[in-house]
């Protein structure tokens, strides 16, 4: 159930790029509704596409078999996205920073580093079989 | 995400409509930088301005397409980069490697 204040809208989609679009446009809806001027509700939009293709490319191979459920939650000052896809999972801890030096000028490896960097917290879970989520989460 | 290729002498001009998100379209981009580069093309703008946004995976076309420019001598200049692009590259701390103008006429001027 859903106010103009606070409300949450949850969607199963395939694992194909073509999502990101309106994954971008309703994080933008969503966080305006929390209250978020235009800078903050670009950074939030980011992050969503980020979480979303990291649920379509790397979670799922983008298999027309597996589905990536995007879960909105927004209440007054608050923004919250969970991600949820049908992959194997990944090692967190070996997850490396992209600015290094010697990591700088590959081209992959941003996405967990955009998310960290703009949102207050990210957090994943993974568990065996179960696809890992992904939960990001910024106040005004 | 579709693209044009145009040129301007001896620089490709390469104008990209659409949200650069990975997958196909971005290897059709890449493709086509390796394709002028056999060419002997060195001098490369890639032009914006169709281009609200970009994700990580975009990012790393653009990268690519840096890397194998450099790797052969040339140039690589961006024009009309969208707040939001520019936004990504500062966040990824590379808003110092890519050349950006606001416009194709000012990227041009500077060859």
């Amino acid at each position: 159930m859903s106010d103009a204040a606070s409300g949450v809208e949850e969607l199963v989609l395939p694992s194909e790029l073509d999502i990101l679009e309106r994954m971008d446009s309703l994080a933008g809806k969503y966080g305006k509704l929390a209250g978020f001027d235009d800078g903050p509700l670009m950074e939030i939009a980011i992050a969503v596409v980020e979480a979303v293709t990291n649920a379509v490319v790397h979670g799922n191979g983008m298999s027309a078999d597996k589905e990536v459920t995007v879960r909105f939650e927004w209440s007054s000052c608050v923004f919250q996205v969970t991600v949820h896809d049908e992959g194997g999972g990944f090692d967190i801890d070996r997850v490396c920073d992209p600015t290094d030096p010697e990591r700088r000028m590959g081209t992959s490896g941003r996405g967990i580093y955009i998310m960290r960097e703009v949102m207050d917290s990210v957090v994943f879970e993974m568990g065996e079989g179960e696809g890992t989520t992904v939960t990001l989460r910024r106040t005004v | 995400m579709k693209f044009k290729t145009k040129m301007e002498g001896d620089v490709a001009i390469i104008r990209i409509s659409g949200n650069l998100m990975g997958g196909a379209d971005s290897d059709g981009v890449r493709n086509e930088i390796k394709r002028l580069l056999e060419e002997g093309s060195r001098k490369f703008i890639i032009d914006l301005k169709g281009v609200p946004w970009i994700n990580s995976t975009g990012l790393g076309t653009l990268m690519a397409i840096y890397t194998s420019v450099q790797r052969e001598e040339g140039v690589l200049k961006l024009t009309h980069v969208s707040d939001r692009i520019r936004s990504l590259f500062m966040i990824t701390k590379l808003l110092t490697i890519f050349d950006t103008h606001p416009t194709e006429q000012e990227a041009l001027d500077g060859f």
